[in-house]
């Protein structure tokens, strides 16, 4: 038998018989669980704590708001003119003025709003999707099919977008369809690369075999296992998209091919606004400012939600909440090892 | 009728084209069967070309030659409609706990794919219960379906696969690995739950791992892979006690044991030399450059598998 | 004062971040003696990386935290000392080679002018006499043409002759004390049986020190000949090699021993196994980090931190069940020469 020496403790330290019993319920014995949390509501939350993200949103929120109701909001018509009213300046009446023909501008620069946030959101979105399908298949299918889809890319890129657009808008005459037609054929190809990339780095990822293993199809994989690893990157891609579209459709005002009048545009107020700047500077200021202000929103908002997708951020973020509630575990769990002593 | 091979692999080979004429010999010719209810160990270092037999098996890879027979079925020209039917039967658990679940899915999703994919329970109820019942299987309980995988253990990851895995109630299961990524007193727990499994649902593994001692405790007949090849198969205890090729020799006597004495006495033999690349092979034992015994022979003539005893088999010229 | 070459006393590392610390390691005593091999076992997340990062200084600090502690090497409290303070013990006094050689090599330059840049910030030599060290250490640790290998960049290599590499730089500055964090987890068996010879016959003839970090029980059964096994935190069990390994004292070496399938001997029934995962240190146990996954647990295990015990001289046991005061003898599941414990069925 061998001899047990003890260092360190006496035996004055309270321990009583019982304390050297078996724990009478060892399922009772928890360690601290960190507690469970989904991804997107985490990014949701911290977007909401960062105070740009929070401005940028109000601000489009409010933009937005505009555009649907300014038809109740003013009593004028967009395309109602009056030659009585013609020329004037801002006025209590007419907030931002009036045009040559009479029209009120603040019904007109809010209806503008309406039209370019349409082309904006459409048309930046319209060449997403289509790049995406087509990068898809190339990406998920290889071989030949991908060889002749990438080098279709890279003559399309060779091409300036801007003849594209001027082609396919002389060919079906200036509406916001034919102008989202004209975005979404000359801009789906870089979404169709960056898109295919995606897939080749997933698909051979253990969690795609896998699934493949269990008998999914190609349309399910990049659907329920793919898209959702890649969306956060591509809501912040579609973010800074949408000034994009925003801008060529304003370029296309500028060289008369934008939307036809009495329809209007941001794009199409301010370019008639240059014309009488010197004269009637507000005509070209106010459609402007709503165009630099949708796009400094959309900016910052990609900006903030790049940041709420950061996985270092979302650690340490995540670390913080899991402190909180890991205390309020544990002391439970204390409390449940009380009883269980008693 | 009964046939006495569950899974037959007859000179299966796997070639990736690296560019510039150079081609990856990763399986080349590569035959072995395996029983119902046996479990294979297929070991080798790392690029001898394992994880390559256990995908081209499930088809996640292409065969580039030879055949696999499948309960007397050849499966390897089949696709689509059957292809998928076949999932049901033949399963693979992955090697990285990391990386082999969707951080997107919760485990309850992940698990419960494989029946939605294939149509298995009645209706979303009945799959619920079924993904319940798999989940307290592998020793995860019904609470864990709602979490996200960043939120489990490596161990408890691991679980979630193989309850994956088993939802399609197969009966062949490639376990790539399974094992390796895993903390050693976890490894054991999933040792154990795997051989649990093995008798509870009748499963035959092929079990492919680096660690000869894990393969071992696990397996009945054992595979040894050098370079794309096959070089030794046989009965675990043959193999293990009576290795008959250098190059598996030489591989039990690298592992250490974890016995101090022994392991301090024992003179060491170290295998001399690295593991090169199966690049555009020529013919020759594989092994040749680092083998104590080489010859000439060797180097010029491919070795033919040569029985050594009962179900014992080795590639090597010296026999 | 201390005798030993290295000693580290009740150190507590903690890494701190916005809302709290993760209290790496907490309370770890241990010495290192000249020509000495001492293997740290324990499972990923144990700290024991974290433990001998802290004796180099190689944790950046902040996040990392020295909350108390000493280490004294030569006379001299290196837990006191500043970066630059350090700097004339890193690589000279010290040397440390990494599971991964890749992130310690730098991919740009050649082996032969890392490895002489090192040499020469740290020893007053020419360029011929750095040349000449490095060509015999490239020949010690058995890399079969040192001269090309002296003008290869670091990717042409294989893994390894990459880790035999970091072993040659590691030893080139003849440094007391080297350590090995998982130098061979990443490599196949039989490079892994290559490299541990290499360590072991450096060791011979320099005459180093080595602190041996691995979760591999064989690889410490053939290299150490002292181990500490450590779990959440805190060594649970040191002692020789042949303590640890034939007779183990706490159910967390047992749970270690048992689980480990082995080459040797029968093939046992089932692997033993230890339920759970071990303790997340943000919010570590009040009592013994392992209460929770132990069969034998009491009731004090889960309130109180255990003392640590000396069983036999050098062997040394953090558990309640050694206490004279407890009444359950158990038997050690495993263990060449275990016998029951505490030794006191007659209480």
């Amino acid at each position: 038998m061998e001899e047990i020496k003890l260092t360190g403790h006496p035996f004055d330290d309270g321990l009583t018989d019982d304390d050297f019993a078996p724990v009478p319920d060892r399922s009772a014995i928890v360690d601290s669980i960190r507690p469970s949390m989904r991804y997107w509501p985490e990014v949701g939350r911290r977007l909401m704590k960062n105070k740009v993200a929070v401005f940028s949103i109000l601000l489009l929120t409010v933009i937005v708001l505009m555009a649907i109701l300014v038809p109740i909001l003013s009593p004028y018509e967009y395309d109602a003119t009056s030659l009585m009213s013609a020329r004037k300046p801002p006025s209590w009446e007419h907030p931002f003025g009036t045009d040559k023909v009479g029209r009120d501008m603040f019904t007109r620069v809010f209806m503008g709003t309406r039209t370019s946030l349409i082309i904006g959101v459409v048309g930046a979105f319209l060449p997403f999707v289509l790049g995406m399908v087509i990068g898809a298949v190339s990406g998920w299918f290889g071989g030949k099919v991908d060889m002749i889809i990438m080098r279709v890319v890279d003559i399309m890129l060779c091409i300036p977008s801007m003849i594209y657009m001027i082609l396919i808008l002389v060919v079906l005459g200036g509406s916001p369809t034919s102008l989202i037609i004209a975005l979404a054929l000359s801009g789906w190809m870089g979404s169709a690369r960056s898109f295919r990339g995606r897939i080749l780095q997933f698909r051979n990822r253990e969690f795609v075999l896998a699934a493949t293993t269990l008998g999914a199809r190609p349309g399910r994989i990049i659907v329920r296992h793919i898209l959702p690893n890649i969306l956060g990157n591509m809501a912040v891609g579609l973010c800074s998209a949408i000034p994009g579209a925003i801008f060529a459709e304003a370029g296309m005002s500028y060289i008369g091919l934008g939307i036809s009048p009495p329809m209007t545009s941001l794009g199409q107020l301010s370019s008639d606004g240059m014309q009488v700047f010197l004269t009637q500077f507000y005509l070209f200021f106010f459609p402007s400012l709503i165009i630099c202000l949708i796009v400094f929103a959309l900016f910052l908002f990609g900006n903030a939600l790049r940041d709420a997708l950061d996985p270092k951020l979302r650690d340490e973020d995540y670390l913080a909440r899991m402190y909180r509630k890991t205390r309020r575990l544990t002391i439970r769990n204390t409390k449940k090892e009380a009883a269980a002593n008693e | 009728m009964q046939q006495e091979y569950l899974l037959e692999v007859e000179g299966l080979k796997k070639y990736f084209p690296l560019g510039k004429g150079r081609t990856l010999h990763a399986v080349d010719d590569v035959s072995f069967a395996i029983r119902p209810g046996e479990t294979l160990g297929l070991v080798g270092e790392s690029g001898c070309g394992k994880t390559t037999v256990g995908r081209t098996l499930l088809k996640l890879y292409k065969p580039d030659g030879g055949r696999i027979i499948y309960r007397g079925e050849d499966i390897t020209k089949v696709s689509g409609r059957r292809q998928r039917e076949l999932c049901t039967h033949m399963q693979m658990i992955y090697q990285d706990p990391y990386a082999s679940l969707n951080p997107f899915m919760t485990i309850g999703e992940i698990v419960s794919e494989g029946l939605e994919i294939n149509k298995i329970g009645a209706n979303r109820m009945e799959r619920t219960a079924m993904t319940y019942e798999l989940l307290e299987r592998v020793g995860l309980s019904r609470e864990h379906a709602n979490r996200f995988p960043h939120e489990f253990s490596g161990g408890q990851r691991q679980r979630a696969g193989i309850a994956r895995a088993l939802a399609v109630n197969p009966e062949f299961v490639v376990c790539d690995e399974a094992i390796s990524a895993l903390d050693v007193s976890v490894q054991a727990q999933i040792i154990n739950m795997l051989m649990d499994l093995r008798e509870l649902m009748n499963l035959t593994y092929l079990f492919i791992a680096h660690d000869l001692s894990v393969v071992r405790y696990i397996s009945q007949r054992v595979a040894v892979m050098y370079l794309g090849k096959i070089v030794e198969i046989g009965k675990a205890s043959e193999v293990y006690v009576h290795p008959a090729h250098p190059y598996t020799q030489g591989l039990l006597g690298a592992v250490p044991v974890a016995d101090p004495d022994f392991e301090k006495s024992k003179t060491y033999q170290a295998m001399v030399g690295e593991v090169t690349s199966p690049i555009n092979c020529k013919p020759g034992c594989r092994f040749a450059n680092r083998c104590p015994y080489a010859t000439e022979e060797c180097r010029t003539v491919t070795p033919d598998m040569k029985a050594v005893g009962a179900d014992h088999f080795v590639a090597c010229h010296r026999l | 004062m201390s005798e030993h070459l290295l000693e580290v006393k009740n150190l507590h590392v903690s890494f701190r971040n916005v809302v709290g610390e993760v209290k790496a390691v907490r309370g770890v005593d241990f010495y290192l003696d000249r020509g000495e091999t001492l293997g740290l076992v324990g499972e990923s997340g144990c700290g024991k990386s974290v433990t001998v990062q802290t004796v180099m200084r190689l944790n950046p600090e902040p996040p990392a935290v020295i909350k108390q502690g000493s280490i004294v090497y030569d006379g001299v409290d290196l837990a006191k000392l500043d970066d630059k303070g350090m700097r004339k013990y890193r690589g000279k006094e010290f040397s440390m080679i990494f599971q991964d050689a890749m992130t310690s090599l730098n991919p740009t330059t050649r082996i032969g002018k890392q490895m002489k840049e090192m040499l020469r910030a740290h020893r007053d030599i020419s360029d011929a006499e750095a040349k000449k060290i490095i060509l015999r250490m490239l020949t010690m640790v058995g890399l079969p043409n040192p001269e090309t290998i002296y003008s290869r960049f670091p990717h042409t290599l294989s893994g390894g002759q990459r880790q035999r590499v970091m072993i040659a730089m590691a030893m080139s500055c003849e440094p007391s004390i080297l350590i090995a964090d998982e130098p061979t987890t990443a490599l196949d068996v039989t490079i892994q049986a290559q490299i541990l010879e290499v360590m072991n016959k450096l060791k011979k003839e320099m005459n180093t020190s080595i602190i041996f970090i691995t979760h591999n029980m064989g690889v410490v059964a053939r290299m150490a000949d002292r181990l500490a096994v450590m779990y959440a935190g805190q060594i649970i069990e040191s002692g020789t090699a042949q303590d640890v390994f034939y007779r183990p004292k706490h159910p967390y070496t047992w749970g270690l021993l048992g689980s480990m399938p082995s080459l040797k001997g029968d093939v046992p029934e089932r692997l033993m196994s230890i339920p759970g995962t071990p303790p997340d240190l943000f919010d570590p146990p009040r009592g013994c980090g392992f209460a929770s996954r132990c069969e034998h647990c009491m009731n004090v295990c889960v309130n109180r931190v255990p003392p640590e015990t000396e069983v036999a001289p050098g062997h040394r046991v953090r558990c309640w069940l050694l206490d004279p005061r407890c009444k359950t003898a158990v038997k050690p599941p495993i263990g060449r020469d275990s016998e029951l414990i505490p030794g006191k069925e007659d209480a």
